[in-house]
């Protein structure tokens, strides 16, 4: 009696923890690895500076409505969104190229100055309306209907930072050392702005000099008109840059058909053996957009 | 082969002459004909009984032919074979089985069967069987020479005949009497009904599109030809059913060259039409003796002349070939075909144009005398202007060549020519422009009968429709006459005294408030939608008698026609990058078309205004030197009687001090032309300075260019006419 007892309140147990061990042990490596991607992928959500992203600007529905009357008010919003990583300051629209004969819109310009990027805090990035009041006029003589086209321009000023990690060998040819390897070239996809470095060239001179070549590229919807170098940074200690094809070394005017400008930095390497370390750029841009757009007053 | 046909007939004749001293030439072809006649019945009744033979054939249609049933539908003529006759191919038995024979003779009796398919074709060929019609037509004409070459004499003889006369209305006429013959003599009368029913349609029922008419009589009338034609070719075994019935479609020819000839080219290069023809171009095919053409390239007769003719006539062509023309026409349904007198009237506005021009050939032998080889369009081009200029001065102005009013009207001319004519377009947003017209009611009397000293007089009564859109207050003064060519019958319009006028207002004048008063002299109609319509009633101050042409007038004053242009200002300061970049974008957007000219309503005038460097590039970039250009279009099919004046608004810009008529300009003289000019008066002049937001688009806040409009109103009388053919027939004369 007392040994079946003793079977089924100890023996069994047992047995069926033995049984259910190997579950367990799955169960708690399965909601280990959940649990790792989960943290890993709130990590990635935060990393905002990565891929492409720019502000946006958008008329809102129905303001202006499809069609005006003659001789009646209408309103102009625009929903400004900053998606990108960076905050836009000095931020400004235009509604230009309406004959004011036919709409008389004020004010034509409108300042939203800082509109900030996504943040821990942000994680959506700011979002503003600003609103254009506008008065129709008279259809001319007896004409059906006027469609006048215009352009909604705006103009921001934002910046750029690129951060990554690079291996400097001097002694590149030698096996013996075991250190880290140069990557001749690395290519990026945007840090997230409408501005990215996009391609990275290391290329090492016997001199125990390394130059790196960076490809900075418009890949947004509007134009850079203007690219500021603001920081560069190897290893923590200043690296010296320049744009080739400019006279000011430090600021480059992008050409509107080739949105694309090159920046060359050079460093003395400071061991002989081979190591990672970081680089680190700053930028800051002026960029504009423009975007087609119609009024129509009818009878 | 119709040479060697006529020769071996006149060799007959001659032959029948020398066995029968003192026969004459006619009695000899009539012989010949009843011989024909004659062969023609044996081979019948040798068809028709197998085993008889020519002998006894010949014996029983000298006793008479009891018996035998001729089925010969009209006797045959020697003469009436064109050269090339295509064989039946379902001809009756009767004639497969009875080929043609030569001409018997008393010294030749009639061949037997196995001789018959021996003779010789030339023998064959000249009494081969044709239809009557043709037979008819083609026989007369080839009698004298080619039906084609005689129509390219013609041609060519009217055509120059016309064009020194001047007397285009003389192409109506011309070109019917060609149409049949080419229709009846070139053709082979094979789309004759057709032509008729053609003629009738469009000089009897006016050319009415009406689905009802063209489905109830047109069609049938199509289809009835077609059938007739068809029956005919089956039954005289000229050819088939079916060759016939679409052989009916070849009067497409010459109906195709009657338009043609009347001014199917130059209608076709105005309104709604617009077929863009090079200069050049327009002037050869203006020049174009069309009737002859088609005669020339139909004749068959083989021979130097015509030849020579045919190439020159091909040099011609491909020349106004390769010169070119652009096929942007488009069709528009009109509810009828333009009559004759709109045809007429675009070649005649043509040659209006064209005033004192010369054929090209001539200019292009002018300039190759004068060795400017290397520029010869140039070359031509200026001595078509210039002979422009000098008919204007003699023939408008009545100044004699050779004196000095004369070389200063020359001078006068040769400076406005240098005006820059302005087109503009309709504004495609303004769907109905103001309109004035005549329509003429369905029970109208145009014949009447009059019994003689009755004393009564006759009322035409006429609907006057005005569309109105934009409630203008609109003044029409009525008025009409009788026109015949021995002089005018007067007219008055019943209601309305002299100068007296129909006054239009809208309805909305009528309420309480609007303090309305209409002016002395004036009848009031008032508007309520935007068309309102009125009847006149036209009644002759003196007795009528025959045929007249009546015409009503409205003479509409005080109208006024706004149009408009739009430029686009990007001031000077723009880089050669921006605009590179920018300005495909801005002409895309603002300016798509034709809308860097000027628009107008789609009135009766309109004054086309337009600036730039060239007036036609709507982007602005300098702030000086710019050229204005404004010309004011008669855009109706009436007349501009007077020009009160003409204003463009560009406030705030500036130009030459010496030039004060640049923006408006008052009472300015219409120019007297046959035919109502379209472009009355033209006026260039330069900007030298803009406003400070136009100049510098830059100085308005974030505004990188300026998109504005200008307005330009004309101020004007313009003069409507409706012409009514009408018959009186006094009763008891």
């Amino acid at each position: 009696m007392k040994q079946s007892i003793i079977k089924q309140s100890i023996i069994k147990p047992i047995i069926k923890l033995k049984i259910a061990l190997p579950f367990l042990i799955l169960l708690a490596f399965l909601v280990f690895l959940l649990a790792g991607c989960e943290k890993g992928e709130t990590e990635m959500s935060y990393n905002f500076k990565q891929g492409i992203a720019e502000a946006s600007f958008k008329l809102m529905k129905n303001a202006p409505p499809e069609k005006i009357y003659p001789d009646s008010n209408f309103m102009l919003v625009v929903e400004v969104d900053n998606p990108a990583a960076y905050d836009v300051n000095d931020g400004k629209i235009s509604i230009v190229g309406l004959d004011d004969k036919y709409f008389n819109v004020y004010p034509l310009t409108q300042n939203f100055g800082l509109l900030a990027g996504r943040s821990f805090l942000n994680p959506s990035g700011e979002k503003k309306m600003i609103e254009f009041d506008g008065y129709s006029g008279e259809l001319f003589q007896n004409a059906r209907e006027y469609t006048g086209p215009f352009f909604l321009q705006g103009t921001y000023h934002s910046t750029m930072e690129f951060a990554d990690t690079v291996c400097l060998n001097p002694n590149r040819y030698q096996v013996y050392d075991g250190g880290c390897q140069v990557e001749e070239r690395k290519t990026y996809a945007g840090q997230g702005a409408p501005l990215a470095v996009t391609e990275i060239e290391e290329i090492i001179s016997p001199g125990s000099e390394v130059e790196f070549r960076v490809q900075l590229k418009n890949k947004g919807r509007g134009k850079v008109t203007s690219v500021r170098l603001t920081s560069a940074s190897l290893g923590g200690k200043e690296l010296p840059c320049e744009f080739p094809d400019s006279l000011d070394k430090k600021e480059i005017t992008m050409k509107r058909d080739e949105q694309e400008v090159r920046l060359v930095c050079r460093s003395f390497l400071r061991s002989f053996n081979s190591y990672v370390t970081s680089l680190a750029l700053g930028f800051s841009y002026d960029y504009e957009f423009r975007q087609e757009h119609r009024l129509k007053i009818v009878r | 082969m119709a040479e060697e046909d006529n020769t071996l007939l006149m060799k007959r004749i001659k032959a029948l002459q020398a066995r029968n001293p003192g026969m004459s030439a006619k009695e000899a072809w009539k012989k010949l004909n009843r011989m024909q006649r004659t062969i023609g019945r044996i081979q019948e009744l040798k068809a028709q009984s197998p085993g008889m033979t020519s002998q006894q054939a010949w014996a029983a249609v000298k006793s008479g032919g009891a018996g035998v049933k001729v089925s010969s539908p009209a006797p045959q003529r020697p003469v009436s074979i064109p050269p090339k006759p295509a064989p039946p191919k379902s001809a009756p038995a009767s004639s497969k089985s009875a080929p043609s024979k030569p001409v018997p003779s008393k010294s030749t009796p009639p061949p037997k069967s196995a001789s018959q398919k021996s003779a010789p074709p030339k023998k064959e060929t000249i009494w081969k069987e044709k239809a009557a019609g043709t037979a008819a037509g083609a026989g007369l004409v080839n009698a004298i020479a080619d039906p084609g070459f005689i129509l390219f004499i013609a041609g060519l003889f009217s055509f120059f005949f016309i064009e020194y006369l001047g007397i285009t209305a003389l192409s109506l006429i011309v070109g019917t009497v060609f149409m049949f013959y080419s229709s009846i003599f070139i053709f082979k009368a094979r789309g004759l009904v057709l032509t008729i029913a053609f003629w009738v349609w469009y000089f009897f029922l006016g050319g009415v599109f009406d689905p009802l008419i063209l489905l109830y009589s047109l069609l049938p009338i199509i289809l009835l030809a077609m059938l007739i034609h068809g029956l005919f070719s089956r039954f005289s075994g000229e050819g088939s059913f079916s060759q016939g019935a679409w052989g009916e479609l070849a009067s497409g020819w010459p109906i195709l060259f009657f338009f043609l000839d009347l001014g199917l080219i130059p209608w076709l290069t105005q309104p709604p039409i617009n077929l863009p023809l090079a200069p050049l171009v327009q002037n050869l095919i203006l020049f174009m003796p069309w009737w002859a053409l088609l005669g020339l390239f139909t004749a068959k007769k083989e021979s130097i002349i015509i030849n020579a003719a045919k190439f020159a006539c091909i040099i011609y062509l491909v020349t106004i070939l390769t010169l070119g023309v652009a096929p942007e026409a488009y069709a528009s349904y009109q509810e009828r075909a333009p009559g004759p007198e709109q045809f007429l009237a675009a070649k005649e506005q043509a040659q209006e144009q064209l005033a004192g021009k010369k054929n090209p050939m001539v200019y292009w032998y002018y300039c190759f005398k004068a060795g400017r080889y290397a520029e010869m369009n140039e070359c031509m081009a200026e001595q078509q202007e210039e002979d422009r200029l000098r008919q204007l001065c003699e023939k408008e102005e009545n100044y004699t060549p050779g004196t000095s009013e004369f070389d200063e009207c020359l001078t006068e001319q040769r400076k406005k020519a240098k005006e820059i004519v302005v087109t503009g377009i309709r504004d495609p947003t303004i769907d109905q422009p103001t309109k004035v017209e005549f329509t003429k009611p369905a029970d109208f009397p145009a014949t009447y009968y009059l019994v003689n000293g009755s004393g009564s007089k006759i009322n035409y009564p006429i609907e006057l429709k005005i569309t109105n859109p934009r409630k203008l207050q609109l003044e029409i003064i009525p008025s009409c006459y009788f026109n015949q060519s021995n002089g005018n019958v007067p007219g008055k319009i019943l209601g309305f005294n002299e100068q007296e006028r129909l006054f239009v207002v809208p309805e909305e004048s009528r309420e309480i408030g609007q303090g309305f008063t209409p002016p002395a002299r004036t009848q009031v109609l008032y508007q309520s939608g935007e068309e309102t319509s009125t009847t006149l009633v036209c009644q002759p101050e003196k007795e009528l008698s025959g045929n007249y042409k009546l015409v009503y007038e409205a003479n509409i004053k005080n109208m006024r026609t706004v149009s408009r242009l739009q430029r686009l200002f990007i001031g000077e300061d723009k880089t050669a990058d921006w605009k590179e970049e920018n300005l495909p974008l801005l002409k895309r957007t603002y300016f798509p078309g034709q809308t860097n000219r000027p628009q107008a309503p789609d009135d009766f005038a309109k004054l086309n205004f337009e600036f730039g460097l060239p007036t036609a590039n709507p982007i602005i970039e300098r702030k000086e030197g710019l050229v204005l250009s404004a010309t004011i279009e008669n855009a109706g099919k009436g007349e501009i009687t007077v020009i009160h004046s003409y204003r463009i608004e560009l406030p705030g810009f500036g130009f030459d001090s010496g030039d004060p008529a640049c923006l408006e300009n008052y009472a300015l003289p219409v120019p007297k032309a046959k035919l109502p000019l379209k472009n009355v008066y033209s006026k260039t002049c330069i900007i030298n300075s803009l406003p400070a937001e136009l100049a510098n688009p830059a100085s308005i806040d974030g505004q990188a260019f300026v998109y504005k409009e200008f307005e330009g109103t004309l101020h004007y009388d313009y003069l409507i006419k409706a012409e009514i053919p009408v018959k009186v027939e006094v009763l008891g004369t």
